[in-house]
């Protein structure tokens, strides 16, 4: 085996790891937020030292493979990818965690109304980083641009939920402090998704070497 | 065991390397000995005394040896090297292989069929014995030697070292005598002076063209002295005297080989 | 090399924008291969190889041994003709003229086409001689003063002559690995060539030297096209702005060095420099 074939799989495990605590840290989040669970959101907040630490800990073995294996081709997109991403999946768990905390207020004050577009868009924020995940690690680049394309769902649900929320807002002013802690919840979410759709777009690079974000190519 | 037959083995190469050591050793003591008496500067300046007489040198061997190497060198020395630059350089095709066999085979032929050979084409038809013949039998022992050594020598020279001239846009003939022969040189010297020394002590094929003479001719057409056949002729003479005489010369001739081997030896690993 | 790393950062920042490729200034070609096919007596030792190589850059040539990149290398300067039994077809451009067409000098050509080898092969001459040789042989020079000159010129250029400037006339048997191969390129640079070929320039030398005379590659691109063979890649990314891939006396692929090293669009290349190779 090559000697680099190790430390690459080492850091494709880190990643699978880090990337599946974070997907339950959506997903505890999610139902934290529909199911009023205080509880559930601190448990999100204290499992998110362990992924700060993948996230070290990906940064470090990634810079000794480019150092002591100085990779080339599909290696180096490779080990760039997962440096990459490291960052952005660390970046979706503050996420969650900035929501956590958002819940402790919202879950002291009366519900505001039975949500229905809300837990649609978390279900879908969940999915679509399970899916980037799923497509880094299998070099998937369909389900890479599937994903990609469901971030107009979530851009959609998010200006529904806006134009609702401020509607509420507007009519009972007693709903002000919830709605605009909610308003601050549905822009984590789509930020979220944001970041998936970042992923799916390394995975296209480590796959094809293109290059993608910030350009306007069809896919 | 194997420590055994390692310490065997070493031992026996040991007592061979010293036999084969005491031998020479032997050969140059008895010659240094016997010459070393016998050496004195009458033998460096004077003729041969007539015979009954004591006394008296080899003046008329010396120089008489001295001419005929002399002469061939000059003869064997371009055309070997000729040669060799021809095989190493551009000798490809049939005609290389052809002109290398018959250098072996001309190494391999014993020195006096060289003589015979000469004697039928020179000496016959001049009707007299002559330095010229022996120059030229001598000459004809040292075409091969020359031609391998230098042969050898021209193709030591590393491949890249004729790329790197031809790729500075040098032609192949400048490339060869500009760079090849000049990197090669030492080598070439040395087997030219190798083969000096050795038929500065050949006496078969003297015998039969430059014969030998009691007087200091520097003529070419006429008999020649030569220290070989000095030699040869005293050492089977029943005089004690020349007996010593004899050994005289062989010393002188002993010594000379060691220091063209000597001269060799320093000339290789002298450094630029 | 900073000239390098800076042209790397320029072509990465321009990648988004696919179209600029097509706007870039198009480079003179100075050497191209059309259909060239080379034999060693019965042995097919290049398949119809197919390659333009712009002036004033720097092309690798990588692959394992006996791809045929060293041989592909020779036919460039015709160094193989003297290999008995060596056979070319097809064509080899230089600056749009066949080198194989019956007029040209092959004399002339290896002038204009210089080489360095793997071992530094210094003439068993003075520093100054080494140099002068090429001069001397093509009579570039008129007066003594001005081959004085141009030999300083070219030791300048190889970054020798503060070196050696005091011991001109010593043996160039006597400097140091590193030291030789860099008079070994002023002697090519000497002789004024359009195009520098070097087969394996840095193998035999120790990294502190590579560097020395990889530095020196990369500076030798303002003024000649050098075309480098490689057994290290690092070195082939570091130096070159283009690299071509060899297997089996075929040309696999033949791209900008980046894309070579981030993006190889044949499988064989990215197997060889993954080290997936074999």
């Amino acid at each position: 085996m090559r000697i680099i074939e190790a430390d690459l799989n080492k850091l494709k495990e880190k990643i699978n790891l880090m990337g599946s605590l974070t997907q339950d840290a959506i997903e505890q989040t999610v139902k934290a937020l529909v199911e009023r669970n205080t509880k559930l959101s601190e448990e999100v907040i204290i499992a998110d030292d362990k992924i700060d630490t993948l996230e070290n800990e990906i940064d470090k073995l990634a810079t000794d493979v480019m150092v002591l294996r100085q990779p080339a081709a599909g290696d180096l997109r490779f080990t760039i990818t997962c440096l990459h991403t490291a960052g952005i999946i660390e970046r979706v768990a503050d996420h969650a965690v900035n929501i956590a905390k958002h819940i402790r207020v919202i879950n002291n004050e009366p519900p505001l109304k039975p949500y229905v577009d809300l837990p649609k868009m978390g279900v879908i924020t969940r999915e679509m980083f399970g899916d980037s995940l799923q497509a880094l690690i299998n070099g998937d680049t369909n389900l890479a641009r599937q994903t990609i394309r469901r971030d107009d769902e979530v851009d959609e649900l998010f200006h529904l939920i806006y134009d609702d929320l401020l509607v509420i807002m507007q009519s009972d002013p007693t709903t002000v402090k919830r709605g605009s802690e909610l308003l601050f919840v549905i822009k984590h979410l789509e930020r979220m998704a944001d970041y998936s759709t970042n992923i799916c777009e390394m995975v296209i690079y480590m796959m094809e070497g293109k290059v993608i974000k910030h350009t306007q190519e069809a896919f | 065991m194997r420590k055994l037959i390692d310490k065997l083995v070493f031992t026996i190469c040991s007592l061979s390397t010293v036999l084969v050591l005491a031998i020479l050793a032997l050969i140059i003591i008895y010659i240094l000995a016997n010459g070393v008496l016998a050496i004195n500067l009458d033998f460096f300046t004077k003729l041969p005394k007539p015979v009954g007489e004591t006394g008296g040198g080899m003046v008329n061997g010396i120089i008489g040896s001295a001419i005929m190497v002399a002469i061939a060198a000059l003869i064997s020395i371009p055309i070997s090297i000729g040669a060799a630059i021809y095989l190493s350089e551009f000798g490809k095709g049939y005609l290389a292989v052809i002109v290398r066999f018959l250098v072996d085979v001309l190494a391999g032929v014993p020195s006096i069929v060289i003589g015979i050979f000469i004697y039928t084409i020179v000496v016959l038809p001049m009707k007299r014995f002559s330095a010229i013949a022996g120059a030229l039998a001598l000459a004809i022992i040292m075409i091969p030697t020359i031609v391998r050594a230098t042969e050898e020598a021209l193709k030591l020279v590393p491949q890249t070292l004729r790329e790197a001239a031809l790729a500075l846009g040098a032609p192949y003939w400048r490339v060869v005598l500009e760079i090849v022969v000049v990197s090669a040189h030492k080598a070439i010297i040395s087997g030219v002076l190798l083969s000096i020394a050795r038929v500065a002590g050949e006496t078969a094929p003297l015998l039969f063209t430059a014969l030998g003479n009691r007087f200091l001719v520097t003529v070419l057409d006429r008999p020649m002295a030569s220290l070989p056949v000095q030699i040869y002729s005293y050492a089977v003479s029943p005089y004690d005297d020349w007996h010593s005489q004899a050994w005289a010369a062989t010393f002188v001739l002993v010594m000379f080989i060691l220091i063209i081997n000597l001269a060799v030896r320093f000339f290789i690993y002298s450094k630029e | 090399m900073q000239a390098t790393s800076k042209g790397k950062m320029e072509n990465i920042s321009q990648e988004p924008k696919p179209q600029d490729q097509q706007n870039q200034p198009s480079t003179k070609i100075e050497i191209e291969a059309e259909n060239l096919n080379f034999f060693y007596s019965q042995k097919q030792a290049l398949y119809s190889i197919n390659l333009k190589v712009p002036e004033k850059s720097i092309t690798a040539f990588i692959g394992p041994s006996g791809c045929g990149k060293s041989t592909f290398l020779r036919t460039i300067n015709r160094m193989n003709d003297i290999i008995p039994g060596t056979r070319v077809e097809g064509k080899v451009l230089l600056n749009n003229q066949n080198i194989y067409a019956p007029t040209v000098d092959v004399v002339d050509l290896r002038r204009r086409v210089g080489m360095v080898f793997q071992k530094s092969t210094p003439f068993p001459k003075s520093i100054f001689d080494n140099v002068a040789y090429g001069i001397k042989i093509n009579k570039l020079s008129s007066s003594r003063a001005q081959l004085q000159q141009m030999v300083e010129q070219a030791l300048e250029q190889a970054a020798l002559w503060s070196e050696v400037k005091d011991r001109l006339n010593d043996s160039a048997l006597a400097l140091s690995g590193g030291q030789q191969q860099r008079l070994c390129i002023a002697r090519t640079l000497a002789v004024m060539p359009e195009v520098i070929l070097m087969d394996e320039p840095c193998s035999a030398l120790d990294p502190i030297a590579t560097e020395k005379i990889e530095e020196l590659i990369v500076e030798l691109r303002e003024k000649y096209t050098v075309i480098i063979v490689t057994h290290n890649m690092q070195q082939a990314s570091r130096v070159s702005d283009y690299t071509a891939f060899f297997l089996l006396g075929e040309l696999i692929e033949f791209d900008e060095t980046e894309k070579i090293f981030t993006y190889p669009k044949e499988k064989k290349t990215e197997d060889y420099i993954t080290g997936r190779f074999g």
